[in-house]
């Protein structure tokens, strides 16, 4: 049964990680994208991994796809780019990528042991988070440092700034700079 | 009945199978990342190659009855968050001042 929906779910898994890579549309991407990570939130849950597949759904096609997808709606249609790809590196690069993935998939998928028994506490919000407020404590501060600064970092990264404010952080600054170059330099001529 | 334990032994799966199919996922978001220029695609298939490594770790977490592959993928779960939300706000700036999302038109840092 648990080999049925391994099949099931990673074909699907796979068809639509393709589907990603190759919509010429990003929303279209996005959507793909979305399904594939369902498809593996379903693969987690067959590992018994219930918090895991939870958190694949709301973190990973909830909220980081939904920012995806609201960036790309914002940007709207995009122009692509006139450069035409150069069809020699092109092909080292599919070379390399085809290399990797056979050797990756005959290192990691050759002869397949089976999974052993496990009991149910295998997985469950509590065992994990005992070990995440015990073994994990320090590390778990950091992801929440990590967090707080890249949250800081986006809104200072996408403010718009409004003309004369206080925010307005490049320009003045580079524009003095090259002033001052440029009085050294009359300097230098007088 | 011969063929219904042919079935199966044919559908049993193990540690194999789930690495061969995660290697699979990361390597179409190699794919992605090299072929596509848009990068918001780009990141997306960042995303995908996240995602194959997170189930490669649950795997083996299921496979050693440890969990401390579990807490390495909630780990893995909130940096991305943190590069997603950078990385596209980065994207959200450039495009204001270039009104595009083409890798191939990035050649500089400053203008």
């Amino acid at each position: 049964m648990e080999g049925l929906f391994f099949y099931l779910f990673g074909t699907v898994a796979v068809i639509s990680a393709i589907a990603t890579i190759t919509r010429k549309d990003p929303v279209t991407s996005a959507f793909w994208l979305i399904f594939c990570f369902l498809n593996v939130a379903a693969l987690f849950a067959t590992l018994s991994a219930h918090l895991m597949a939870a958190l694949q759904v709301l973190i990973y096609a909830g909220a980081i796809m939904v920012f995806f997808l609201f960036v790309t709606m914002f940007l709207g249609k995009v122009k692509r780019s006139a450069a035409k790809p150069n069809p020699v590196l092109y092909g080292i690069a599919f070379v390399t990528v085809a290399a990797l993935s056979v050797i990756m998939v005959n290192v990691t998928g050759g002869e397949s042991s089976p999974f052993p028994e496990v009991g149910p506490e295998h997985g469950t919000i509590e065992s994990v988070s005992h070990l995440l407020l015990s073994d994990y404590l320090f590390p778990f501060e950091l992801v929440g440092l990590l967090l707080t600064v890249a949250v800081i970092g986006a809104v200072l990264l996408a403010r718009r700034e409004a003309p004369g404010s206080r925010g307005a952080r490049i320009t003045p600054s580079r524009s003095s700079e090259s002033g001052r170059e440029g009085a050294v330099g009359g300097a230098g001529d007088a | 009945m011969p063929d219904l334990q042919g079935l199966t032994s044919a559908l049993q799966v193990g540690l194999g199978h789930y690495l061969g199919l995660s290697a699979i996922l990361f390597s179409i978001g190699v794919l992605g990342v090299v072929f596509r220029r848009n990068a918001l695609v780009m990141f997306m298939s960042v995303e995908l190659m996240l995602t194959a490594v997170n189930l490669s770790l649950i795997s083996f977490s299921r496979f050693l009855d440890d969990m401390h592959g579990h807490v390495m993928v909630l780990f893995v779960l909130a940096v991305a968050a943190a590069e997603a939300g950078v990385g596209l706000a980065i994207l959200v700036e450039i495009f204001r001042k270039r009104d595009s999302v083409d890798v191939d038109e990035f050649r500089q840092l400053m203008e």
